[in-house]
């Protein structure tokens, strides 16, 4: 996948440059201070929107506390969570040149991990480690994917040409590498950092519900159980900004690195990880020695990392207890008289799939349909783009719990939650695919005689149908983790509950049992939406088409 | 060198046949300025005034920058000019454009990869919402070589077939004017030759007025009823040939005197444009 820079634009001499997109954008926060307060106005007396000043307010009152204390203790864990993903990421990177079925194989790895929800991996974590390095693992966890995918691809779209330059000049391996390939990956690496940062971000966050003293996720929790409305909303406000800041440096940084390519563009291409092409028998040897590896890895937790048999339960333990149909520990009941695993988990799966899928739904439909209104007025997309490339930033899935105080311990908080998750990724993704389209086809149709409608409709949909697909592919574990995590801080339902119930419950063969079969559906899930969506991009033809 | 060096523009020179007004493509001095910065400004075209008769084949030659992408796009009503007028057939293009009565090439195919030879060929045809003619279809596909090869996806042809499957679909709409912006730009020698070879042919067989941009002088002269250059730094015209070479024309006319020494003119007039700048 070559990434181009963007040409430098020529405005025709009558339009004005950028006249109205700054004040679109004012226009636009200005409507959502005015909703908010508007919100705040129609539920005053429930308690849960406070107006929009009044979380200000509450804010300064809160600032010292938030930057003395809790700010320094959710940056140390999120920088190190990133430094850690960094280290473990880029040698793997590298490793990975040397051979295609090496790059598959530890691709595989990667996904697999990927997938599974977080709130099927804390619980544990957790509890075998100490508790700083326990959410600096769980940061690390969210970090590693982007970082590993867009400095793979980074250092594979090196210039072909280039390379032979350096191996006809007598350069080694080593040569091309740092003269050509590492150079040339820094743009995707930046890329990877604008998703990266914030996923750090978010680990933090969410590693600290589950309980410490200090740092920004422990005081968000803290404020929406004291039902302090005001302080809920600004301890948002702030995290918002935080995420804001970060993005604003990063997008600072790569447009000092000067052969940086366009954010928007590559972040989509690091999200559409999935994309890599290889033979069918390459990827099926990968993934059956990736399962292979991620199962030793699973059994040496005890043997070689010395982890406590109470909180590791190993595969064969698992295996005996899910056969055996062995029972959950249930307060106040005898072993025996508590239910089945399998008549607790199944349920609690449905639930959770009913949860994700909602809010998948609607966002999907949601990004869509919004994508195609930007396409109709390209100056209001221009104008809008920034926006939203700063909203993806923000650790939305972190903010759970502001929609638990808002709309209550029900499942509509978790739909908008998820609707929210899969919404502003599928967007952008949609919104670069339609940037990609080549401009000389789109003139063929208007030459034609074409309206733009047509134009949308005969070529623009179909190239960004791709990307499309591999979004909805993208959004499954994103949904299901935004899910079980609303499910456990909100609704109190679904596997979200029935995991840290059982860890509560201290019953580890439980957790791990559910933990892993979810893990399991999750995949099985991601799998079969990216056969789906190739054999769909196969009958459209688009498979084959857009390689060349 | 030459005589009409003096001449400040290309209009209709004294002594060639009367130019009917109302027909063809007639470009008067059209300006083309764009805007690069807050308060720095980039003139593509400068003055620039051209006519072509009905039917006839016109070709653009200069060196890149000189603007005739941006001339040819504004016949393409793509573009519009900051000052004077683009009129086709004595109408703006945009009209001719919403008739359905244009055609167009580029040097990349610009064909949908989801689509077949066929029907990429019948895009155009899709938006005009007429009814497809199958039978038309097919005879274009003849016209351009491509029989059996009806149900290929662009992703298995070569890129001289691809240029084919642009050029038949810039014809299906039956256009007034054909436009043709490097159709054969990134092709090799040996499959230029052979596609100018088939352009040709197809352009006798329905004589539409055709506007074509290219960097090749060979490919100008052989081709073109008229050739204009143009010159960069802004882009102007800086003279123009009749080609009176009788058709149709053979490979071998490339060897021939007549043929050599028009080329070398053109040439000439090309460096002297350099020199001007």
């Amino acid at each position: 996948m070559t990434v181009v820079d963007a040409p430098v634009r020529l405005t025709s001499w009558p339009r004005r440059v950028g006249g109205r997109e700054p004040a679109l954008r004012v226009a636009v926060v200005v409507a959502v201070v005015l909703l908010w307060a508007l919100a705040a106005r129609l539920t005053a007396g429930t308690l849960v929107i406070p107006y929009p000043w009044d979380a200000v307010r509450q804010l300064i009152t809160d600032l010292p506390t938030l930057v003395q204390v809790n700010t320094p203790a959710t940056l140390r864990t999120a920088l190190w969570g990133l430094a850690a993903g960094a280290v473990v990421t880029i040698p793997l990177a590298l490793l990975s040149l040397l051979s295609r079925t090496l790059e598959n194989f530890i691709l595989q790895v990667a996904v697999t991990v990927h997938a599974v929800p977080f709130i099927a991996l804390a619980p544990i974590v957790v509890v075998a480690l100490p508790g700083e390095t326990a959410r600096i693992t769980m940061a690390a966890l969210q970090v590693y994917f982007p970082l590993l995918v867009s400095t793979l691809l980074g250092l594979r779209a090196a210039d072909e040409r280039a390379l032979e330059v350096v191996r006809v000049s007598g350069g080694s391996r080593l040569d091309e590498v740092l003269r050509v390939r590492l150079p040339g990956a820094v743009p995707a690496m930046l890329a990877g950092l604008q998703i990266a940062v914030p996923a750090a971000l978010i680990g933090a966050l969410i590693a600290e519900f589950f309980g410490t003293d200090r740092g920004l996720g422990a005081f968000l929790v803290q404020a929406q159980s004291d039902l302090d409305a005001a302080r809920t909303w600004g301890t948002a406000l702030y995290i918002t900004a935080l995420a804001l800041a970060q993005f604003a440096l990063l997008s600072w940084v790569s447009r000092r690195v000067r052969w940086s390519a366009n954010a928007a563009t590559v972040s989509a291409v690091v999200d559409g990880a999935g994309r890599v092409r290889a033979g069918r028998w390459t990827v099926g040897g990968a993934t059956v020695a990736a399962v292979a590896v991620l199962l030793a890895a699973w059994q040496s937790l005890r043997s070689v990392f010395h982890l406590s048999s109470f909180f590791v339960k190993t595969p064969e333990e698992v295996l005996d207890y899910l056969r055996s149909g062995g029972h959950v520990a249930v307060a106040f009941l005898v072993p025996t008289e508590a239910p089945s695993f399998w008549d607790t988990f199944l349920p609690g799966l449905g639930r959770t799939l009913t949860d994700a899928a909602g809010g998948f739904v609607l966002g999907t439909v949601g990004a869509a349909a919004v994508s195609l209104l930007f396409i109709s007025s390209p100056g209001v997309e221009r104008a809008l783009l920034p926006l939203l490339l700063g909203i993806r930033s923000v650790p939305l899935i972190a903010l759970v719990p502001v929609f638990t105080l808002v709309i209550g311990r029900n499942a509509v908080s978790t739909t908008v939650l998820v609707t929210l998750i899969t919404f502003f990724p599928t967007l952008i993704n949609v919104l670069a695919a339609l940037r990609r389209v080549p401009h000389s086809a789109c003139d063929v149709v208007t030459v034609s005689g074409g309206s733009s409608a047509a134009t949308t409709r005969l070529v623009r949909l179909f190239y960004a149908l791709p990307a499309f697909v591999e979004s909805l592919r993208i959004a499954i574990p994103a949904a299901v983790a935004g899910a079980t995590l609303a499910e456990w801080m909100s609704t109190g339902t679904g596997l979200g509950y029935m995991l840290t119930y059982a860890a509560e419950r201290s019953d580890y063969l439980a957790l791990w049992s559910a933990g892993v079969l979810l893990s399991l559906v999750v995949l099985v899930l991601y799998w079969a939406a990216g056969l789906a969506g190739s054999l769909l991009l196969k009958g459209t033809g688009l498979d084959d088409g857009l390689r060349t | 060198m030459s005589r009409d060096e003096s001449a400040p523009v290309a209009t209709a020179r004294p002594g060639t046949a009367p130019v009917d007004v109302a027909a063809g493509i007639e470009i008067a001095g059209v300006d083309k300025v764009f805007r690069t910065g807050a308060k720095t400004t980039f003139t593509a075209l400068s003055d620039v005034t051209v006519r072509s008769r009905k039917g006839s084949f016109t070709t653009l030659i200069g060196p890149s920058g000189c603007g005739k992408s941006t001339l040819l796009r504004m016949c393409a009503a793509l573009e519009s000019p900051t000052s004077g007028s683009v009129r086709i057939d004595g109408v703006p293009p945009e009209q001719l454009r919403r008739r359905h009565k244009l055609g167009v090439a580029f040097q990349d195919s610009a064909l949908l990869p989801w689509r077949t030879v066929t029907t990429n060929i019948e895009l155009p045809l899709r938006v005009a919402g007429t009814r497809i003619d199958r039978a038309a279809v097919q005879d274009l596909v003849r016209l351009v070589g491509l029989e059996g090869f009806e149900s290929a996806r662009p992703a298995q042809l070569s890129g001289g077939m691809r240029q084919r499957v642009a050029i038949a679909r810039a014809l299906v709409l039956e256009p007034d004017v054909l436009l043709l912006d490097e159709p054969f730009g990134a092709l090799d020698t040996m499959t230029r030759m052979q596609l100018n070879d088939e352009l040709q042919r197809i352009w006798s067989e329905r004589a539409t007025t055709t506007l074509l941009v290219t960097h090749s002088l060979d490919e100008a002269v052989y081709l073109s009823d008229r050739v204009i250059v143009m010159g960069a730094g802004p882009g102007r015209v800086i003279g123009e040939r009749e080609v009176g070479l009788e058709r149709p024309r053979l490979a071998a006319l490339r060897t021939a005197a007549e043929f050599v020494a028009l080329e070398a003119e053109l040439a000439a007039m090309l460096a002297t444009a350099k020199g001007a700048r």
